[in-house]
């Protein structure tokens, strides 16, 4: 009894100023099962207490080897491979091959074809930044979102499903065009869902964005400097949130992206909160493209016509397009025959992950959370 | 002033000797580098250049049987500029040196070279494997004609 | 006339209330499966349709099967995605650390026998029952939200045909 004193913490960071208090680091693995770890990632944590002192990920929990199998597939069976690369944005996917493998073979397509590529990819944006609002909302303890989100998500799926007859992982995009055309009424299903969504937009940000709990917890939390964001060649939102005012689709177009009118939104701090807005706000952004695109729709042809025994000539490309999480790309090396010598694919959570490392030493494990989350990274494009 | 066609020119005139222009198909602006003057065409690339090529991309390795290639992908977010960057390596021990401190998004993608291709990486700060597990023993899977214990190979029809 | 009506009893009124007779593996089997608690193992694809399974449209609470980040608290590991050979130890792992009664559910072409992973790639498991025994596989490439409930219902059915006099041949000292 006579061990006792009374020391002193401080309630704010959680540290005592009592140097003599022994305190030990341990290490804590997190993953590569885990509520809140979006797939198989682990992070090996070395912990001061409550506080993060480094953070290690560890990745390849789920390396497939898709580029070891496409050197043996031909062209067309590639496709659906390409949506297994990163599930949530798998139009964006089937998008990025095809047009790589349309610049090396000088492939034109037709503009009903880009306009269809377009409608898609971005009702595919808004279906995946549902999926972030619901996750990012559950690993912050809010259930709500999750419910809300995947209920609207649905409606997306619903009509993915009358195009492609999938779900999730489409094979819609091939080379020259789109598989098939739109079904009939899809304008008019299409138009009803972006007039629901959008004020539906408005009740999530009533939800979370103003809410003083979040605002504690992601304000100021796991900032990203501008010039850290650049060097990790950082991309997508968590660019944009840096204050970059950078979109693929803008700057460095592809399909006809040139004929739509859209903002790029862009946060000031490369905070967390920031990321979270940046999507919020594209969401709003794709509803417009996707309304332009509707009403814009020209007749045609949806479809080049490409030959069974397609062999494009020899070459090389190296193709990037803009998914939810930032710039996918694509090399492609083709030597005459009729598969891929090289199909080497680069995700946007690659990097992100990779600089996970330079923001985590101080902070807190719940913030470690909430900083995961925020990156919005999917592991099959990290471990391909 | 600083347009997409220049790129090439104005590299050949500060490195001549240890880099040539490339043809590709369909045409883009690519460089042939020497493997010993990798890091100082990439630190003018990087400082020097009025281009700004501030983005790496990506960097895969490519495995042409006679030869390996590390391939390297350059942007620009201000001037807009693209460029990709080749250097050659022989089969058996290739070697390249690390431009983790200059582009630090080469980390992990050089780490993937050296366990998949096999191509060694100078100085750098951290070699271990990434994709593969911990106690992989079975080469570098990467490469043309390689088997394992696990590798199923497609049938042709 | 809730439980009643769902098994086989023989009811009688007695002063007081009722009588019911039945069989102790019934009720047990019965209570089990009617409240399956599955653990969040998501590793690819198919994890996102198990989400949305579990979500507003299709939802899972239904059947009384709530998600469990704890495999110390699930009964029911549902395998969703590819499964590769870094991580294979870590999933026998997390299968030891289930308390039994436990089952696994394949879900999907990979878990079921490495789906569009066969041919050509070295690291991938063929099939996520050359590491742990799987239940029920339920195919597909993500199967529908109502392939896996089906699947789901699969199982509840087999736990309903368990044999009290099999329990003890299956609990090994941990």
């Amino acid at each position: 009894m006579d061990d006792e004193k009374y020391i002193e913490i401080d309630p704010v960071t959680g540290t005592s100023s009592d140097s003599g208090f022994p305190t030990e680091e341990f290490m804590v693995n997190m993953g590569p099962q885990h509520p809140s770890t979006h797939g198989v990632c682990r992070l090996l944590l070395t912990m001061d207490g409550e506080n993060v002192k480094h953070c290690q990920p560890h990745i390849g929990y789920l390396h497939r080897a898709i580029e070891k199998i496409c050197e043996n597939r031909k062209y067309q069976m590639i496709t659906p491979l390409m949506d297994r690369f990163e599930y949530l944005m798998s139009m964006a996917c089937g998008w990025l091959y095809c047009l790589g493998v349309e610049r090396i073979a000088e492939v034109e397509v037709p503009e009903r074809g880009e306009y269809l590529r377009v409608l898609m990819t971005e009702l595919n944006r808004i279906a995946s930044h549902l999926i972030f609002l619901a996750t990012f909302g559950l690993d912050l303890g809010a259930v709500t979102p999750f419910l809300y989100g995947l209920r609207d998500r649905e409606y997306i799926v619903d009509l993915f499903e009358e195009t492609s007859g999938q779900r999730l992982l489409y094979n819609y995009i091939r080379i020259g065009g789109v598989a098939k055309d739109l079904s009939v009424g899809f304008e008019k299903k299409c138009l009803k869902f972006i007039d629901y969504f959008l004020p539906i937009i408005d009740d999530y940000e009533d939800l979370l964005t103003n809410n003083p709990i979040f605002l504690t917890r992601t304000k100021n939390v796991g900032v990203l400097s501008r010039d850290l964001a650049l060097d990790y060649a950082a991309a997508g939102p968590v660019l944009r949130a840096s204050g970059i005012k950078w979109d693929l689709r803008r700057d460095d177009p592809y399909g006809c992206y040139d004929k739509f009118d859209f903002e790029i939104p862009t946060g000031e701090n490369g905070d967390t909160w920031d990321r979270y807005i940046v999507r919020i706000r594209e969401m709003r952004e794709s509803c417009s493209i996707v309304r332009q695109a509707i009403e814009g729709l020209p007749e045609g042809d949806f479809k080049a016509k490409v030959k069974p025994s397609f062999k494009p000539p020899a070459g090389e490309c190296y193709t990037r397009v803009e998914s939810a999480r930032g710039e996918m790309g694509a090399y492609i090396v083709s030597d005459g025959t009729n598969k891929p010598t090289r199909l080497k694919l680069r995700g946007a959570s690659y990097n992100h992950i990779m600089a996970l490392p330079e923001i985590c030493p101080g902070i807190k494990i719940a913030d470690l959370v909430a900083i995961f989350a925020s990156f919005d990274s999917i592991m099959p494009e990290v471990d391909r | 002033m600083s347009s997409q066609s220049d790129v090439v020119p104005s590299i050949l005139k500060a490195f001549s000797g240890k880099v040539s222009e490339l043809e590709l198909n369909p045409p883009q602006s690519a460089i042939l580098v020497d493997a010993a003057a990798i890091r100082d065409v990439f630190e003018y690339l990087r400082k020097d250049t009025e281009f700004k090529f501030d983005y790496l991309s990506c960097l895969s390795g490519v495995d042409a049987v006679e030869h390996l290639e590390v391939v390297y992908h350059i942007f620009s977010t201000e001037t807009k500029c693209k460029l990709t960057v080749k250097v050659k390596l022989p089969p058996e021990n290739p070697e390249i040196d690390s431009i983790c401190d200059i582009y630090k998004a080469a980390n992990w993608y050089e780490r993937e070279l050296s366990e998949l291709y096999g191509i060694k990486v100078n100085v750098h700060p951290d070699m271990r494997l990434l994709l593969l597990p911990d106690d992989w023993d079975q080469g570098h899977p990467m490469r043309k004609g390689w088997t394992g214990d696990d590798f199923v190979v497609m049938p042709e029809k | 006339m809730g439980i009643v009506s769902k098994l086989p009893v023989y009811m009688e009124n007695v002063p007081g209330g009722g009588l019911v007779t039945t069989r102790l593996e019934q009720v047990l089997n019965w209570s089990r499966a009617s409240s399956l608690w599955y653990m969040l193992f998501g590793l690819a694809c198919c994890a996102i349709e198990m989400m949305c399974t579990g979500a507003s449209r299709f939802d899972f609470d239904r059947f009384g099967m709530i998600y469990r980040a704890s495999p110390r608290q699930s009964d029911l590991m549902l395998v969703t995605g590819t499964l590769t050979h870094k991580m294979a130890p870590r999933i026998k792992l997390l299968y030891d650390q289930m308390s039994s009664p436990k089952y696994v559910l394949a879900m999907g072409g990979c878990a079921t026998r490495g789906g569009p992973f066969y041919y050509d790639s070295y690291s991938v498991v063929k099939g996520v029952d050359l590491i742990i025994p799987v239940d029920i596989y339920v195919p597909g490439c993500p199967p529908r939200p109502e392939s896996l409930m089906e699947g789901c219902m699969k199982l509840m059915e087999k736990v309903k045909q368990e044999k009290l006099v099999d329990w003890s041949r299956d609990v090994k000292p941990e």
